[in-house]
C-alpha cells in the first residue's frame, strides 16, 4: 500500500514539475512576444528599429568556431541591443552574457557580417530575478570584463490586473545596473515605473515563437511537435487516412537523417530546429507514443487524434480531466518516467543531431 | 433561384398522403467547384428521381455496433448560392442525421453543415410578413442549458407561442436544439416545420409555398453572409463575442476546452491556462491549424493559419455555441499605438 502511494507520489511530482516548467516557459515565450509587438506595432519604436531577429546568431569572440545564439538581436538607428530572456538565475548565466556583451557584430542572413554599433547594450531578463549576491557577481564580473556597453538587468512577470492579464516588464532597481542609452525603445526600458503589454496584445505576435532562440524545454517541444509539426510529414494518403479514421493504420516513419529536414511553417519566426526535434522525438518516445527502432534507425509514430489516446489509468489527471494533448502526453511521460522508464541507452538515436549555430557551452534556460 | 412549382405540388401532396411527414432540406457549405463538390459527396446524376427536378442523388449508410444499419439518401436540390448547397432527404431528421454526418465526414472537411443558431431560427418562425410572432405556435422545442449553468436537456412540449418561447429561452440562456413550429402563411392556412440547430429545416405538412421561399431566398443569403467573415480573416483574428462575461470564473475554460477536444479529429493542446487561455488546434479533416485565446471575460478569438478553411471556422463556431450561447462573429481590425500609449498603460 505504501510502495503504491510513494509510485502515485512520484508520478505527481513529476507531472507538477513538468507542467510548472511548461508553463514558466510559455511565460517566456509570450515576453519574447510582448517585445515582437513591441518593436513592430508601437509606432515610434518601430519606426527607428532597422532590424529585428529573434533568430539571431552573433559573432563569437576569437578562438570560438561557432556563433552565439542571444533571443533576439535589435539595431536601431542610434543603438543595438542584444536580448537574452532567462527563467532564473544560473551561475553560468556571468560567463554567457559576456560573450554576448564582448561580441563584435552579428551575421545577417544573407551570410554577411555587421558591426555593432559602439553604442550598443545587452538586455537580461528574468521571471525571478536574482539575488544581490549573484547582481554583485554578474555585474563584477562584468566591469572586469572591462566591456564598455552597459548590461540592464530587467524582470518580466505575467500578471493580472482588472483590465485583463498583461506582460509586465521593470528595469531591476540595483545600484550598479546599467541604463540603455538613449533611443525611444531604451527610454521605454529606463522608464522606472516599468511597462506592460496585455496579453490581448501580444496574442497576435506569441504563435510566432515555438521556442526561444537557443533553448526549448523538452516537454513544449514534444507537445508543439505533435500539435504542429507532425502533420506536415504525413503523405497523401496518411492525410487521408487521419481525415477518415483520426488515426493511422501504420505508423509514421522519421528516418534518424531525416530529422534535420523540418517543415517550413508559415508564420513562425522562431521555429523547431533538428536538436529541438530530437528532443520533443525523445521525450514522446519516454511518454511511449513513439518508438525509436534501432535496427532501422527510425522513429515509429504512433498518430492518433486526441480522443484516441489514453492516459495511463493510474496517472495523475484524472481520465475525465484529461481532453488536450499536453495534459495526456505529461501525463504519460511522468507515469512511464516512474513506472516503465526507458533506460538512457535506449532513448532516441545512436548520435546526437549536432547543433546547428549553437553556443554548446551556453547554460539551458531551466 | 426559387424552387420550381412542380416540386411544391409533389411535396404537398406527399404530405396529405403520409400521417408522419418529414422533408428535410440540409444546409451544405462548400468551397468548390461543382465538379468536386459532387465528388466529395458522391453525387451521382440520375435519369430519373422520385423527387421533382432533382438529378443528382447519393446514399449514406453508418453501421451500428448493434449489427444494425442506418441509411438515408440525399438529393441535390437544384438551387445554390455562393458557397451555400441543399442538400434533401425523405427520411425522419433523427435518422438521417448520422448518415449525413457519415457523408459530410467522408468529403475531408470540404463540406460542412451551416449551424442555425436561436436568432436565426426566430427569423424562420415569421414565414409571411403580415403575421407576427404571437401567431406562430410552438409545438415542441428541445433546449438545454448553456455554460456556466449545468442540466440536462429540457423538453419544453406546446410552450406556447413563439415570441414567449423564444423570450424566455433568451432569459433563461438556453441553447435552442430543435423546434417544431406551425407558422401561418395566410388567413386559415399555415405550415408546420422543424428547425434544427445541426443545419437542416423539415417539413411536416401545410403550405409549403412561403417556406420554400424562405429557404431558397432569405436562408440563403443569410447563410452566405454568415461565413464570409471567415473567407478573409487574412491571419486576423476572429473574436466569438458572447452577450455576457462567461470567463470571470476560469473554471469555464474547461468547457472550451470540452467544446473544442469534441471536434472529431482534432488534436487540441493546451499551451497556457493560467491567468488568460491560449490553446494550438489541428484539425486533421481538412489540415487547418488555429490558435485559440481567451483574454477578456465575453470573448473567445481564434487565429487560423494560412490553410485554415472557412468551413473549419464554421465546425469551431458549431462546437463553441453548443457550449455557449450564441455568439456575434466579428474580425479584429489592426490597431496602432505610440509610445506614449504604453507609457500610460493603455496596450
Amino acid at each position: 500500500m505504501n510502495s503504491l502511494s510513494k509510485t502515485e507520489g512520484d508520478i505527481r511530482k513529476h507531472f507538477t514539475e513538468a507542467l510548472k516548467e511548461y508553463g514558466a516557459f510559455d511565460r517566456t515565450l509570450g515576453a519574447l512576444a510582448s517585445l515582437s509587438f513591441v518593436l513592430n506595432e508601437v509606432k515610434e519604436i518601430a519606426q527607428e528599429a532597422e532590424l529585428v531577429d529573434f533568430r539571431p546568431k552573433i559573432i563569437p569572440t576569437s578562438g570560438n568556431p561557432d556563433p552565439y545564439t542571444p533571443d533576439g538581436v535589435i539595431l536601431t538607428k542610434r543603438c543595438d541591443f542584444i536580448l537574452e530572456l532567462k527563467s532564473s538565475w544560473d551561475h553560468k548565466d556571468t560567463a554567457q552574457v559576456i560573450k554576448y556583451g564582448r561580441s563584435p557584430g552579428l551575421f545577417l542572413r544573407d551570410g554577411t557580417q555587421r558591426s555593432f554599433r559602439s553604442e550598443k547594450c545587452t538586455l537580461l531578463g528574468y521571471q525571478n530575478p536574482p539575488g544581490g549576491a549573484n547582481l554583485d557577481t554578474l555585474f563584477e564580473h562584468w566591469h572586469t570584463n572591462r566591456i564598455g556597453s552597459p548590461l540592464v538587468v530587467f524582470r518580466y512577470s505575467l500578471e493580472s490586473a482588472a483590465e485583463g492579464d498583461r506582460m509586465y516588464f521593470a528595469r531591476v532597481p540595483y545600484v550598479s545596473n546599467g541604463l540603455c542609452p538613449a533611443s525611444k525603445l531604451g527610454d521605454l526600458l529606463n522608464n522606472p515605473r516599468g511597462f506592460h503589454v496585455s496579453a490581448d496584445r501580444y496574442k497576435l505576435h506569441r504563435s510566432k515563437f515555438h521556442k526561444a532562440n537557443d533553448e526549448v524545454i523538452a516537454s513544449y517541444a514534444a507537445v508543439i511537435w505533435w500539435t504542429k509539426y507532425v502533420k506536415h510529414y504525413l503523405s497523401e494518403d496518411q492525410r487521408s487516412e487521419m481525415a477518415d479514421n483520426g488515426r493511422l493504420s501504420r505508423p509514421l516513419v522519421l528516418k534518424w537523417e531525416d530529422i534535420s529536414t523540418i517543415p517550413a511553417l508559415a508564420d513562425v519566426d522562431v521555429p523547431l530546429g533538428p536538436r529541438e526535434v530530437q528532443r520533443a522525438l525523445e521525450f514522446l518516445q519516454q511518454a511511449k507514443l513513439v518508438s525509436f527502432k534501432s535496427r532501422t534507425g527510425a522513429y515509429h509514430i504512433e498518430l492518433r487524434e486526441d480522443r484516441l489516446i489514453r492516459v495511463p489509468g493510474d496517472g495523475p489527471v484524472p481520465k475525465a480531466e484529461a481532453q488536450d494533448i499536453r495534459t495526456k502526453i505529461l501525463a504519460r511521460w511522468a507515469t512511464n518516467k516512474v513506472k516503465a522508464p526507458i533506460t538512457s541507452g535506449r532513448v532516441g538515436g545512436r548520435r546526437s543531431v549536432r547543433r546547428r549555430g549553437g553556443d554548446p557551452r551556453q547554460s539551458t534556460l531551466f | 433561384m426559387p424552387l420550381p412549382d412542380d416540386f411544391r405540388i409533389w411535396l404537398e401532396r406527399l404530405s396529405e398522403e403520409e400521417s408522419f411527414f418529414s422533408a428535410t432540406f440540409w444546409f451544405l457549405f462548400a468551397k468548390v467547384e461543382e465538379p468536386e463538390f459532387y465528388r466529395a459527396l458522391d453525387l451521382e446524376a440520375v435519369s430519373a428521381s422520385p423527387v421533382p427536378s432533382v438529378s443528382r442523388t447519393t446514399t449514406s449508410t453508418v453501421y451500428l455496433r448493434t449489427g444494425k444499419s442506418v441509411r438515408a439518401s440525399f438529393a441535390e436540390l437544384p438551387i445554390h448560392r455562393e458557397n451555400v448547397h441543399i442538400l434533401f432527404s425523405l427520411e425522419k431528421p433523427s435518422d438521417a442525421l448520422r448518415p449525413m454526418y457519415r457523408l459530410l465526414a467522408r468529403t475531408r472537411g470540404k463540406v460542412h453543415l451551416f449551424p442555425l443558431g436561436a436568432p436565426l431560427m426566430q427569423t424562420c418562425a415569421r414565414l409571411v410578413p403580415g403575421f407576427s410572432l404571437e401567431e406562430t405556435h410552438v409545438l415542441r422545442g428541445v433546449s438545454y442549458p448553456t455554460r456556466p449553468s449545468y442540466g440536462g436537456a429540457d423538453i419544453n412540449l406546446k410552450p406556447g407561442t413563439a415570441s414567449v418561447f423564444f423570450a424566455k429561452l433568451r432569459e433563461e440562456r438556453r441553447v435552442l436544439k430543435t423546434v417544431r413550429l406551425r407558422a401561418p402563411t395566410a388567413k386559415g392556412s399555415f405550415c408546420e416545420f422543424t428547425i434544427g440547430r445541426a443545419g437542416y429545416i423539415t417539413y411536416h405538412r401545410g403550405a409549403s409555398g412561403p417556406l420554400l421561399e424562405l429557404i431558397a431566398g432569405d436562408l440563403m443569403k443569410r447563410f452566405s453572409a454568415s461565413v464570409r467573415p471567415f473567407e478573409a480573416t487574412g491571419g486576423r483574428f476572429v473574436d466569438f463575442r458572447f452577450e455576457e462575461p462567461l470567463f470571470v470564473d476560469r473554471a469555464n475554460y474547461a468547457a472550451v476546452v470540452e467544446a473544442l477536444s469534441h471536434l472529431p479529429r482534432t488534436s487540441l493542446a493546451l499551451l497556457h491556462t493560467n491567468p488568460y487561455f491560449h490553446a494550438a488546434l489541428t484539425n486533421y479533416e481538412d489540415g487547418s491549424e488555429f490558435d485559440v485565446f481567451i483574454t477578456g471575460h465575453s470573448t473567445i478569438s481564434i487565429q487560423g493559419r494560412k490553410e485554415a478553411s472557412p468551413a473549419s471556422f464554421l465546425r469551431i463556431q458549431n462546437g463553441l455555441t453548443e457550449q455557449f450561447r450564441d455568439a456575434s462573429v466579428v474580425i479584429e481590425k489592426p490597431s496602432q499605438f505610440t509610445l506614449q500609449d504604453l507609457l500610460d498603460g493603455r496596450v
